[in-house]
């Protein structure tokens, strides 16, 4: 009997507990879009982060960060830096704080893709990002940015 | 074996049309593909790309790849021949520029400039000539070439100092390049080269030169008039004449990328790309910037030309009247400039069918200066890409098929209707069967409601002749008369228009148009009195 009751506790609990975990799983949305100046190796770089990410592994995740003019910061000591993000295999979200572990590319070679992404959610607070670029637990690249307040937005993906 | 060879056919029709059928496109004619796995090595990605058209007329595309460059016969646009491969530093930039028999090619990867001999292209032998190292010469964004004064510039190459601007190399011997100068006010990102036709700047060589953000970013107007000098190489002025900067605002500062540009054809307006501003949100689509340049120091900004295709412009040319775009996700893109600075779109073709986007895949390049008219593509994704814009360009729809029905075969017999010139088809009368021109046309406009037939003919001979035009109806399979045309002794050409396409254009977008002489009477094929001469048949369709 008691077994029964825990039986039939355990179960809705469970698919309750897993409900949760696939609705959190499958919940959140990122638009980003901003480019914003730095100081690269040689002067004034220009740095753009466009497109979008979902954490549910149904939709597709196509974001791109693009560094330009940066004196040779890539490991191949190139000047431009492209990442693209193709998807989300692990993530967390926090407050306004989603990080992000995904795959991508990082000039055209496959990579893993490492992202935190702050949505400040107040005009007058930057929206910032950090993209570090793993290759064999080697970082090759590590970049952060702050955007306009309105460049990064994090929200619940309804669909 | 019958079923069997039905079979194969099928199949090989099947890939044949398969091959473009995924590409979206207006008015633009597929005409070959070269995958990128197809290429030595099999490289991950395409880059920039320049064109190389032999002594002997055949026609090249050059293509930068990830592992290097790609010399590709595509004289036979349909069957193109990749004739060698220079292999270079692994590197997604890879970019070329012709000057003469040789290519230069430059990379971010470094390593110097690459000298590709391609005096033996006919043969089928490309090779290595050099490679350029003088002055510590290692990377290079982009590089162009300015044939009339035989220089090689290279942008946002490695320098002393890291400004990373202008370098000029005279290449009147090229194999053996001489750097004569440098202009390091601003990183230069890609810059065009143009002489100047009026005013009082007429006659000197003008660089356009496209130079990031910031506040010294922007376009800026130089100088790169030549003098000899005592050595008697070509040495560029390299004099800075004007500067705009399109984007106002300190907070825009990061989010514009003045990149590369084109000028229109009468030389007063420059057709910017800028590569960051849609992604950064400032342009909801693909937004060309309009910088007026009748005024060389003082350049005024004429607003933004936006095509919304939801995509980021990259590179540009101006040829025959037309700005030839590639915008990544968009592929080519095909401006009517007859109205500068005002743009129409007049064609596309969508090499990247991975749908649309502000990101960086898809066309990188395309190089629209080729006599045959066709155009290539350089697809970062996707490979070499050779199409024909005919209809784009208003020359209408290409011939496909043609057969001269009792009338000798001319010696290029789809070529020899398609254009108004001095090789035309004499045509006569029919006695006992019938004697006619047939052309199929294949149009690729998505408008073709209505199609318009021209006819340019005369009648060389004293007796009044009259053309008669017929189109194949598809609809009950039967040709049914779509006009008379009376000849002059002239040629000039008569326009059928908004003739019925829902008739007259096939399931498969053909146009089968046959010309004959509307003979008065029974009269003697041999007759000379009754003759008419045809020199083009064009077929334009539209709704």
């Amino acid at each position: 009997m008691f077994n029964m009751v825990r039986i039939s506790l355990v179960v809705p609990l469970l698919a309750f507990a897993i409900g949760i975990h696939a609705s959190q799983a499958n919940s959140t949305k990122v638009v980003a879009r901003g480019g914003y100046q730095f100081v690269g190796v040689e002067g004034d770089a220009a740095g753009s982060i466009s497109g979008e990410i979902f954490t549910n592994p149904k939709k597709k995740t196509d974001l791109m960060i693009v560094l330009k003019d940066v004196g040779g910061i890539t490991f191949e000591r190139q000047n431009e830096a492209i990442i693209f993000l193709k998807s989300v295999t692990k993530h967390s979200l926090k407050n306004n704080v989603l990080i992000i572990a995904g795959k991508g590319t990082f000039q055209g070679e496959e990579r893993e893709i490492e992202l935190t992404l702050i949505d400040s959610g107040k005009v007058k607070e930057p929206d910032q990002f950090r993209v570090r670029v793993w290759n064999n637990r080697r970082v090759e690249l590590d970049h952060s940015a702050k955007l306009d307040s309105t460049a990064i937005t994090i929200s619940r993906d309804e669909k | 074996m019958k079923t069997l060879r039905f079979l194969c056919l099928a199949s090989a029709l099947a890939m044949c049309l398969g091959a473009h059928a995924q590409y979206a496109r207006d008015k633009v004619r597929f005409l070959s593909q070269i995958p990128l796995n197809q290429f030595s090595g099999a490289p991950s990605s395409g880059s920039g790309c320049a064109g190389y058209i032999s002594p002997s007329g055949n026609e090249y595309a050059i293509m930068g790849l990830r592992n290097g460059n790609a010399v590709v016969n595509i004289t036979n646009p349909t069957s193109p021949v990749i004739v060698g491969h220079i292999p270079g530093v692994n590197s997604q930039w890879h970019e070329v520029c012709v000057l003469g028999d040789y290519a230069y090619a430059t990379t971010e990867g470094g390593g110097g400039i690459q000298i590709i001999d391609l005096r033996q292209a006919d043969q089928g032998i490309v090779t290595l000539a050099a490679t350029y190292t003088g002055g510590g010469v290692s990377t290079g964004h982009t590089i162009q070439a300015i044939p009339e004064s035989k220089l090689i510039m290279i942008h946002g190459g490695n320098m002393s100092g890291n400004v990373r601007g202008v370098r000029a190399l005279d290449c009147t011997n090229p194999e053996n390049p001489v750097e004569v100068g440098t202009w390091t006010t601003k990183y230069v990102h890609d810059a065009l080269y143009v002489k100047r036709t009026f005013g009082p700047d007429a006659g000197k060589m003008i660089c356009y030169a496209f130079c990031a953000n910031g506040n010294d970013g922007g376009m800026y107007i130089i100088d790169v008039t030549t003098t000899k000098n005592a050595q008697g190489h070509n040495v560029p002025k390299m004099e800075t004449l004007g500067f705009i900067r399109y984007y106002t605002g300190n907070s825009d500062l990061g989010k514009f990328y003045s990149h590369s540009g084109a000028l229109s054809p009468d030389g007063k307006v420059i057709f910017a790309n800028d590569e960051l501003d849609e992604m950064n949100g400032i342009s909801s689509d693909a937004s060309t910037h309009i910088i007026n340049v009748e005024n060389l120091r003082a350049p005024t900004y004429g607003g933004r030309f936006i095509n919304p295709i939801n995509a980021i412009d990259h590179n540009s040319m101006t040829q025959d009247g037309f700005l030839f775009l590639s915008a990544y996700k968009s592929g080519l893109r095909i401006y009517d400039m007859a109205n500068s600075p005002t743009l129409k779109e007049s064609g596309f073709f969508d090499s990247y069918p991975g749908g649309s986007g502000f990101q960086f895949n898809g066309a990188w390049g395309t190089w629209a200066g080729f006599p045959s008219g066709n155009v290539i593509i350089s697809d970062i994704d996707r490979g070499l890409f050779v199409v024909d814009p005919s209809e784009a360009k208003g020359l209408g729809a290409p011939i496909t098929a043609s057969q001269f029905v009792g009338t000798r075969q001319p010696a290029n017999p789809l070529h020899v209707l398609r254009k108004q010139d001095d090789v035309w088809v004499k045509l006569i009368p029919g006695l006992s069967k019938e004697l006619y021109t047939e052309t199929t046309f294949t149009t690729d406009s998505l408008s073709k409601s209505k199609i318009d037939i021209t006819v340019v003919a005369r009648n060389p001979s004293r007796s009044s002749i009259e053309l008669q035009v017929l189109a194949k109806n598809h609809q009950n399979g039967l040709f049914e008369s779509v006009g008379v045309i009376p000849l002059t002794n002239a040629f000039s050409p008569i326009t059928l228009a908004n003739l019925d396409g829902t008739k007259y254009v096939s399931a498969t977008n053909q146009v089968i148009v046959r010309v004959q002489i509307k003979a008065k009477g029974m009269v003697s094929s041999a007759s000379k009195s009754y003759l008419a001469e045809l020199d083009m048949v064009k077929l334009v369709a539209h709704n």
